[in-house]
Parts: structure tokens; sequence; C-alpha cells
């Protein structure tokens, strides 16, 4: 059965059906993030249960590789290493590659941090 | 991704921002990156079922695939909320689209790691699918190594980086685990009969695109045997044994069962000629059903008095230069809205102790819940009336917001009337005023 399916596949795909404009974005998912988008405008607050992993997610962003030594959240509910490494990769490649050239005082330290905690955390 | 991120960065740039600005745009930001990479999974998915059912790109399945998403509400509210769910989501997303590929052991590894990081109820959706794939005769030995191995890897993973977070040897999910069968809390929540997914959750979160599905099961018929809807419904069969039943639990199978809708409305515009009473029927249920997410989303953005609170307190700081605010958070208003992201006004000081109980000295304003001995505060109008005291006296409110209570419906236009009520109150230390 799955020899079977296995060479219809090859079959299928083997005439080039693919289309060339095959891409990782296109229109249609373009369409779907704006009524995604609309919604965390219309909505941009967290209730309780997701408030444990954006917590996580500002600490990582607002004190970055100090993390172990600030973090003093009671641990009820472990959150998940992971979200905060996809977020703290987006945001450190989106600052990496947008250094804005004016910014107001204050912010520098931020993003001094986050210039620097790449070279600081162990992965 | 940084394309999409640009423009709105260097228009807030050039802006003069102050830290709270600042604070909400990561906020934005953070979640905006997670909506991002559920658009991307969806998409890898829908391509994937298009090159499966169609063998190629159908722009016309890709339509049905979008109206039939941006119709619902659910999923796509929460595809932005910083839930484990949204991660499994995406997860879950990416191991259907290697299914569609046929390759059944990078979808297996995928679904692994998901339940073994983010979600463990995902087990129970692996479990079935795992004795389909037996089914379809995937050769027993090396799917069964596949699923140890990477389950290994993924538990080596999350244990070694979170260990590294908290300082301490943890499996995060294994003490929710924990938490919620050893111990058995999860019913403390509340508790729903078996047939809720069935009856409620599904309509619920397909809204008008559900009576597509039979059209499709029945158009593809001859791909019946192989449909990832056996899984999915015995994921829901089994998980519909848990008392405590929330959508987003079952989040996983609403991308097949949108699958299936946008595959009936594909079949049924080949035979559009004989079928067009059902497209146009359909087309009306999608526009309803966008109409009613609408609708939700006004409703929900009512539904977060804390930031709101948060943010009325914000606008006075900005008005009273002078003092610096210490302003004591009671867990009703953290659960409604107040998160880290708000919490920086340069002259406003957050407290979130639990319990409480020497609020006189510490504190000059107070968000909570609790209403004053003689009922809730005048409204904004008359505010300079107000002669309402909390706690000895002590506390005059200053504020009351207004949350979402229910809705009613009414016989006049539009129909439905949204219920506010009094959910938090502003409270401010009298002798705190001439301070």
């Amino acid at each position: 059965m799955m020899e079977k399916t296995k060479s219809d596949m090859s079959t299928s795909n083997g005439s080039k059906h693919r289309s060339p404009r095959a891409s990782i974005f296109d229109v249609w998912d373009a369409i779907l993030l704006v009524f995604v988008f609309g919604y965390l405008a219309a909505c941009p607050y967290s209730k309780v249960e997701e408030s444990f992993n954006l917590q996580a997610m500002h600490d990582m962003l607002f004190y970055g590789s100090d993390l172990p030594s600030v973090r003093f959240l009671p641990p009820i509910a472990p959150f998940d290493g992971l979200v905060f490494l996809f977020c703290f990769f987006t945001q450190c490649s989106i600052m990496m590659i947008l250094t804005p050239s004016h910014l107001c005082i204050h912010l520098c330290p931020e993003i001094v941090r986050f210039f620097l905690s790449p070279l600081v955390m162990p992965f | 991704m940084t394309l999409l991120v640009k423009p709105i960065w260097s228009v807030v740039s050039h802006l003069e921002l102050p830290a709270l600005t600042f604070k909400l745009f990561s906020l934005f930001l953070v979640r905006g990156c997670l909506g991002l990479l559920y658009a991307l999974s969806s998409g890898l998915f829908r391509r994937s079922f298009s090159q499966y059912y169609f063998s190629k790109l159908d722009p016309g399945l890709a339509a049905c695939w979008t109206a039939v998403c941006v119709s619902q509400f659910h999923l796509n509210f929460y595809a932005t909320r910083s839930l484990p769910n949204t991660f499994a989501v995406c997860l879950v997303l990416f191991a259907y689209h290697f299914w569609f590929r046929r390759k059944y052991y990078s979808c297996i590894s995928v679904l692994v790691f998901a339940t073994v990081v983010f979600r463990s109820e995902l087990l129970v959706f692996l479990a079935p699918l795992g004795l389909f794939l037996l089914f379809l005769r995937l050769p027993l030995l090396p799917s069964l190594l596949t699923g140890a191995l990477s389950g290994i890897a993924s538990l080596l993973f999350t244990i070694t980086l979170d260990s590294y977070f908290w300082q301490r040897w943890i499996y995060p999910e294994g003490e929710l685990l924990y938490f919620n069968t050893v111990l058995n809390k999860s019913h403390e929540w509340g508790t729903l009969p078996y047939h809720w997914y069935f009856a409620t959750g599904i309509p619920k979160a397909i809204m008008g695109a559900i009576f597509l599905i039979p059209f499709a099961v029945y158009y593809e018929r001859h791909t019946l045997k192989q449909s990832l809807l056996w899984p999915a419904g015995a994921f829901v069969a089994l998980y519909s044994l848990l008392p405590h039943k929330e959508l987003r639990f079952i989040f996983y199978i609403i991308p097949i069962l949108n699958m299936y809708a946008a595959l009936g409305l594909r079949h049924l515009w080949t035979r559009r000629r004989r079928m067009w009473p059902v497209i146009l029927l359909a087309t009306l249920a999608l526009l309803a059903s966008l109409t009613a997410s609408v609708g939700l989303a006004y409703i929900s953005s009512k539904n977060y008095p804390g930031a709101a609170a948060l943010n009325r307190l914000h606008e006075r700081a900005d008005k009273e230069t002078k003092t610096t605010m210490k302003v004591h958070l009671d867990v009703a208003a953290c659960q409604t809205g107040i998160s880290r992201f708000l919490e920086a006004h340069p002259r406003v000081q957050y407290f979130k102790t639990e319990n409480e109980t020497d609020f006189d000295t510490k504190y000059t304003h107070r968000i909570t819940e609790k209403e004053a001995a003689f009922g809730p505060p005048e409204t904004m109008q008359n505010k300079a009336r107000t002669k309402t005291l909390l706690d000895g006296q002590r506390w005059q409110a200053i504020d009351t917001i207004y949350g979402f209570k229910g809705i009613a419906f009414t016989k006049h236009y539009p129909f439905v009337q949204i219920n506010m009520g009094p959910s938090l109150y502003i409270y401010q230390r009298v002798d705190s005023r001439d301070v």
C-alpha cells in the first residue's frame, strides 16, 4: 500500500506539475496574515493563560543574557525555553539588520543589550 | 520577515519614543512574529495538500482555503497569543505538510517534538496517527525507532534549555503533565459534558464552513481511506474523555477540517453549473461567519479591563508630573490584560504582591476589583463629588473601568446588545493627594 502511494507520487511529480511560482509566502498567506494582525490590533493585551510565556518573552527581550540572574517568577507553571529562543532570535535578527540611527537616549541600554546578548548566550 | 517589519520600525524609530511606547511596540513585534510563523506554516500546509489532492498548486483551492480560514475567529485570534498551543499548532501544521509530502518519518519526528516540548496532550493525537500509519502499512520498527529517537532528542533539548533558564533541573511539560494527570487538578477549572467538542466546540471554531465538509468527503471519497480525518476524529473522541474542555485544546484538527471545507468549496466550484445554489449558500455562510468574527473581536477588545485601567492610570501620571505613583495591582487586574510590556511609565512603580495586607503605608494607588463599602464610584462626569471610600476612609475611588459582562439580544437594530459593567476600580490614598 505504502509502496503504491510512493510510486504514485513519483509519477505525478515526475511529470513536473509543480508550479514555478511556489514560494514560501504568497498573496493568500498575506491575506490570512492581515486578518491575524487585525485581531492582534483589536486585542493587543493578554489574559492569564498566555501571560506566563509573555512575561518570559518580555524578560528575554529586556534582560537578555543575564536572564538566569534576574528571574524571580514563582515556578507555578514552567514555560518553555524554546518560546524564549524563538522570540529572542527573531527580535535579535530584526534589531541587527535594522539598526536605527536616531534613538532617544534611554533606549540605548536596551539596544546595547540586544547586540551583546547573542555573544554571551551559550547557544 | 524583516521586510515586513522594516517600514513600521523605521517610522517608529524616528519618533521620540518614550519607554512606554517602545515596550508596547515590542509587544506587537513579539506577537506579530508569532502570527507570521502561523501564516507561514499554514501556507506551507496549504501548498502541500494542494499538491497532494490536485498534484499542482491550485489557485482556486488557495482562494477557497483562504476564504474558509479568514471567515473564522478562534484560530486567527489565538495565532498571535503566546500559548504553548499556538506554538504546537504551527508545528502540527509542519507535520501535516510532511504528511501530504508523504514524508511520514519527518511527520512523526515533528509531532513527537511538539508533544515533548509544548503540549503533552498531543500524545493523544500521536497515538491514533501512529496506528493509522501502521494501518497504511508503514513498517513498524523504523517508525517506532524514529519516534523514540526524536523523543529522546527533544527531551534532551528541552531539559538542557529550560534547566539553564531556571537554574535547576526541570522538565516543564512533564511538571504540567504531572499537575494535570497525577494530581488531576485540571477539573478545578470547570467541566463540560462528553459531547461538548463535537456538539459545540468544533461548530464554534469552524463556523459557517462546517456544512462544506460533507461535500468534500463525498467528492474525495476515493482518498477517504487515507484521510487524516480518521486520526483527527479519534483525537477528539479520546480527548473528550477529559472533563475539562477548552477550544484551544483541539486547535490541531481545525486545519484539517478547514482543508476539507476548502476542498468541498473547490469541488463545488468545478461543478458550478449544477451546484451554484450551494455555492451561493456557502458564500453567504462564510460572510455571516466573517461578520460574527468581527463582532467577537469587538467584544474581546472590551474584555481587558486590567490593561484599560493601567492605561487610565498612565494618563493620570502624565498629568501629575511631580509625584511618583506606587501602584498595587491585584490578581483580577493582572489577569485581565496587564503584562510587563505595559509596566514602563517612568513615574509609576508597579507592585503585584499577592495577599498584601499593608496597603496604607506602601502604596499611593490601587487597581482592584474590590468594591468600596458604599457601592461603585460615580461616573466620569461627577467624579469631583465622589465620596466612595475603601478600607477605613483612606482610599478614594478615582476611576471605574467597565468591562464586558455578557450579551443580550434585542428586538431593534443591531439586535445584539453588549452589556458592560464595572470590573475594576482605581483608588487613590487620600493623604497621598497633598504630598
